[in-house]
């Protein structure tokens, strides 16, 4: 079988699991905190979506290198998260910007990032997953 | 064999002769004959050793790079010591290049350290190639270990320009480079005197770095003969 359609598909399962969530909690936080901005909440749902992307690409394919080591569950986080920087830099700023202002404006380059990130690690990831899980 | 290895072994003698001396002849330059400098005076000739240091490193990571990639394609042993050796001595350079940046921060901006983008972005290239020794020493079967480590190798450094320019775009602190900069030749930004300093300690960095990763790269060589040895007796 190609692993990297094995790849893709571990990586949209993840990613399907993670908007699920999004869709229930970002709402959620519209109406504990009772705010009245609706109409940001599509562009909101859009960086969320890059960031989602971004962070089950690259989780998927670091679970799959520490899959065979010990104190994985300790390694994972530790090997993912300096990794992980632009992701939660880029998805931040973009947010904040958005809750701001109300568009991206300033934070346009920080978009940029987010999708050279998801398209640079989905490539890779779908042509190196054949070393990743191979016995 | 005993012929190859024993030339081998004179070169790598020559090439740390060259190294040590190289060395000293940069602190030399860099300790005595530069003059000091205009601002920040004797505390500016940190920057002989941390810039050196930055630089080897960073070159230590592209050799991380290579030797993966080499590795995942050729499955051939050297290439992963190569790898694995090259991201040991990166780890000491980039740890070497933040405990100098501190003693040179606290006299000059005040503090040890901040959170400022360059500071920030050396971190966290230290955790990253710290956890990809973390995740070689932690996976038992050898052959796994390696081909994972070299996936790691090959995300973090593809990964690192991303970092780069995600932590760029905070506000910094750190001054400008002066040396690689995109608008200026370096010999018209830096003085002659300070740059000639630079540039001798650079070199002597490259030497030592280089017999460094040789010897490495010799003891992980003998450790896997040792290994081939062990098993052959053992059957």
């Amino acid at each position: 079988m190609d692993r990297g359609a094995l790849f893709l598909a571990k990586t949209a399962f993840n990613f399907i699991l993670m908007v699920l969530v999004e869709i229930v909690v970002i709402p959620l936080f519209w109406i504990l905190f009772n705010l009245r901005s609706w109409d940001v909440i599509p562009n909101l749902f859009l960086v969320t979506l890059l960031g989602t992307v971004g962070f089950c690409v690259l989780g998927t394919l670091l679970s799959a290198v520490t899959l065979k080591s010990r104190a994985r569950e300790l390694l994972l986080p530790l090997v993912l998260f300096p990794l992980m920087i632009p992701v939660i830099l880029g998805t931040i700023r973009c947010m904040e910007s958005i809750l701001r202002a109300g568009a991206l404006g300033d934070a346009l380059p920080w978009l940029r990032l987010l999708v050279g990130f998801d398209v640079i690690f989905l490539t890779v990831g779908v042509l190196i997953f054949d070393w990743v899980i191979e016995v | 064999m005993a012929e190859i290895s024993n030339a081998s072994a004179k070169s790598k003698g020559y090439l740390g002769g060259l190294a040590l001396i190289s060395v000293l002849l940069g602190l030399y330059w860099g300790l005595l004959h530069a003059p000091p400098d205009a601002y920040q005076g004797e505390v500016q000739r940190i920057m002989y050793l941390h810039i050196p240091s930055i630089l080897t490193a960073y070159l230590s990571f592209f050799l991380v790079f290579v030797g993966s990639c080499l590795y995942l394609w050729k499955r051939e042993k050297r290439d992963d010591i190569l790898a694995y050796s090259a991201a040991e001595i990166g780890v000491l350079f980039t740890a070497l290049t933040i405990v100098e940046g501190s003693v040179w921060g606290k006299p000059t901006w005040g503090v040890w350290w901040t959170w400022d983008a360059r500071l920030t972005l050396t971190a966290i290239l230290l955790l990253i190639f710290a956890g990809y020794l973390m995740l070689r020493s932690l996976t038992e079967d050898e052959n796994r270990a390696a081909s994972a480590a070299a996936v790691l190798g090959i995300i973090g450094f593809l990964d690192i320009p991303l970092i780069h320019m995600s932590v760029y775009w905070w506000r910094t602190l750190h001054q400008p480079p002066s040396i690689l900069r995109p608008d200026k030749a370096p010999w018209d930004n830096v003085h002659p005197a300070l740059l000639t300093a630079l540039v001798i300690n650079f070199v002597a960095f490259v030497l030592l770095y280089f017999y460094l990763l040789s010897q490495r790269f010799r003891l992980g060589e003998i450790k896997e003969e040792i290994k081939a040895r062990l098993l052959n007796r053992d059957n």
